[in-house]
């Protein structure tokens, strides 16, 4: 199940979807403590957060915290070379996207999605798809890319149990500064509270905390006690796994082998290099973060003969030279140019902070209260049931027109761009809204976890407006997880009992089942069961436009299984 | 360009695909092992449910004779028991799921759904 608070890092949007988590505090105080929360200014999370009932600060805080959490991801996705090797990944789809699709059609089409299955031998044999040289090379990039990313998530040792690659620091990171920034504004009880919210199997989550333990495996991890109480310091958190980030990535000019590539290329083989290396010297870690920052640099050149700042650097001068080629593409499309531009600045402007006041990014203290603030990533306001008008200043980006009306799906609550974002246009809109879409559709068909699906469906409305004949994998063809149980559904809306979505039953929350609204789309058998079984007398217009989940009995959920499943006994 | 008769996916834990690659049973197959996961998924805050991370392969094997996928098929059963692992078989051309192989799957019962019953 979809979070209600998510980077995007395609479009480096920051999204809402207050749908289940406004039910348990009202939609409209959890869009208030969004737009707040996002704006940075603890003073005024605050007093937003002080002025709700008892009852409800906890919850509050968690979503504040959850905010920073994404914000956080912002800046580590921008800045490290990990990052902006992800972001590049979808600029060189979109500048090559015109030829793309014109020769997807003058080689007789369909063009083939995701691109990756066009460049899989065995998947080109199953579907018997022609040569396309364009296609092929582009297709054959995206494949090496998503494997090299693939290789970084893997579970190192089966002893170990969780990922320690790029995508897992970011994880470890955002975890970090969420509660940092929390402590900050709130004291330090928004600890227990944030804790208390989320309960023990999501704070006790590895996928979040696994850095602290593994530091801890090398005795890097500090402990320290206040007023009797005992607490871990994570002071070498950040610079060691910043240092991990800002690994190289190689041209077509450079000649390496594959283990020289894998040892400074991938975050998780510089971070044991690192943590065996520093697990070694213990004894000489300083005290101060940004004496730590120099310490895990001054060892990194000695690793890998360049410093993170000299990573970053090399990266940034590769980054340009590719931007300078893909902008005097004839194919680029002058808002490709410009979000190309703005994010290599942003980069830069990042760069200059991490050289000159490393504390700002390294310090959970220091980044709350004067980072925070200027990070500004453009925010999208998900509606899965959608809404029939806009509210002063607000944008749309996705948006379903029947002839008679708007209905609005996902909104943009601000025109404002703030210091240390991208610029909230009209061309920034047309990315966030058509293009990046596309992108996701080129690269991993509908197979993808996002905010709301309808983004996907603009996209293949993009391409039939464009006359582009398509055809998706079905191996990629839908989501993972089309039923799940309702634990996390009761967790957000604090609903205890539901109304069946299928039935209108009464039952308890916990025993049924969320269902994707993917489902009714991609199983005709589920689609048949709801359109009998369901009282919803709109059921093909709210097919054709809700993208909401729905939560189920057990005994629909049962059917409902019955109809995906076919195993023999 | 023609389609092959015998295309399976296969998806499953790391372990359990390396170990069924390694079967003499798909040997002599074309084989591509895929990452159905999305490199540009939304990165999630902490608040829903614990996520898992599951690592799922899918490995797509092409037969060339009806024989080879009896045998596919009987591999599949015992890699289930070995590792007491859940194997997803998928027809690649459809997505559909033809089978969940577990401990308790019959080889017979499981060969017919792959189309090769004797």
């Amino acid at each position: 199940m979809i979070s209600p608070f998510t980077l995007d890092p395609v479009g480096l949007t920051l999204w809402c979807d207050p749908s289940l988590i406004g039910r348990s505090i009202g939609t409209d105080t959890c869009l208030t403590l969004f737009n707040v929360a996002a704006s940075g200014d603890l003073k005024k999370v605050l007093e937003c957060v002080e002025a709700l009932p008892p009852e409800a600060q906890h919850r509050a805080i968690n979503i504040v915290s959850c905010v920073w959490h994404e914000k956080r991801h912002f800046i580590d996705y921008v800045l490290t070379n990990f990052g902006a090797f992800n972001c590049r990944q979808f600029f060189q789809l979109l500048v090559n996207l015109t030829p793309l699709l014109l020769e997807s059609q003058t080689e007789g089409g369909p063009l083939f999605l995701p691109l990756e299955s066009v460049a899989d031998p065995v998947s080109r044999l199953v579907h018997g798809l022609p040569q396309t040289p364009q296609i092929d090379v582009i297709a054959d990039y995206l494949r090496r890319v998503k494997e090299m990313l693939s290789s970084d998530f893997e579970i190192p040792h089966p002893n170990i149990g969780y990922s320690i690659g790029g995508t897992a620091a970011f994880e470890a990171l955002g975890f970090t500064f969420q509660l940092g920034c929390a402590m900050r504004a709130f004291g330090l009880d928004a600890f227990g509270a944030i804790c208390g919210d989320l309960g023990a199997a999501h704070y006790q989550n590895l996928k979040y905390r696994w850095a602290e333990v593994f530091l801890d495996r090398f005795g890097l991890l500090r402990h320290g006690s206040t007023n009797g109480k005992a607490y871990v310091d994570l002071r070498n958190l950040t610079p060691i796994l910043y240092t991990a980030l800002m690994c190289r990535f190689y041209d077509a000019s450079e000649k390496q082998t594959g283990a020289e590539y894998q040892a400074v290329g991938l975050p998780s083989e510089r971070l044991v290099r690192l943590l065996v290396e520093l697990g070694n010297r213990k004894q000489e870690m300083p005290e101060s973060i940004e004496d730590i920052w120099c310490y895990v640099s001054h060892v990194a050149a000695e690793l890998w003969g360049r410093t993170p700042i000299q990573e970053l650097d090399a990266d940034l001068s590769k980054e340009e030279r590719l931007f300078e080629k893909l902008s005097t593409s004839s194919n680029t499309m002058p808002q490709v140019r410009s979000f190309m531009e703005q994010f290599h600045s942003l980069r830069l402007k990042f760069r200059d902070i991490l050289m000159e006041q490393p504390n700002l990014i390294l310090d959970t203290g220091d980044f709350a209260e004067k980072l925070l603030p200027e990070l500004s990533p453009m925010r999208i306001i998900a509606y899965p049931q959608s809404k029939d008008e806009l509210a002063p200043g607000e944008e749309p980006i996705f948006r379903y027109s029947d002839g008679k009306g708007d209905r609005y799906l996902a909104v943009s609550p601000s025109k404002a761009g703030g210091k240390l974002g991208m610029q909230h246009d009209s061309d920034m809109r047309f990315v966030v809204s058509d293009l990046v879409p596309l992108a996701k559709l080129l690269m991993n068909g509908r197979r993808h976890n996002i905010v709301l699906g309808v983004e996907l469906e603009y996209a293949e409305r993009l391409l039939e407006m464009a006359r582009i004949k398509f055809k998706v994998d079905p191996l990629f063809a839908y989501p993972t997880a089309l039923i799940e149980n309702a634990t996390a559904f009761e967790y957000l809306t604090k609903q205890q009992e539901s109304i069946c979505d299928l039935c209108s039953e009464s039952f308890l929350t916990r025993t049924g089942s969320v269902i994707s609204p993917w489902l009714f789309r991609a199983n005709e058998c589920a689609r048949r069961l709801r359109h009998t079984e369901s009282l919803d007398v709109l059921f093909e217009f709210s097919t054709t436009i809700d993208w909401s989940c729905s939560v189920v009995c057990t005994g629909c959920a049962t059917k409902i299984t019955q109809c995906l499943s076919h195993s023999p006994a | 360009m023609t389609t092959p008769q015998f295309a399976f996916a296969v998806e499953s834990g790391k372990e359990t695909i390396q170990e069924l690659l390694d079967d003499r049973s798909v040997a002599e197959c074309q084989v591509s092992v895929r990452n159905r996961g999305s490199s540009v998924d939304a990165l999630n805050s902490p608040i829903g449910a614990p996520e898992l991370v599951l690592g799922l392969q899918t490995a797509i094997i092409v037969f060339k004779t009806g024989a080879a996928v009896a045998a596919f098929a009987t591999a599949l059963v015992s890699l289930a028991i070995k590792l007491k692992q859940l194997i997803d078989v998928l027809d690649p051309k459809t997505g559909e799921k033809i089978a969940t192989v577990s401990q308790n799957t019959d080889p017979n019962a499981l060969k017919k759904l792959l189309g090769v019953a004797e």
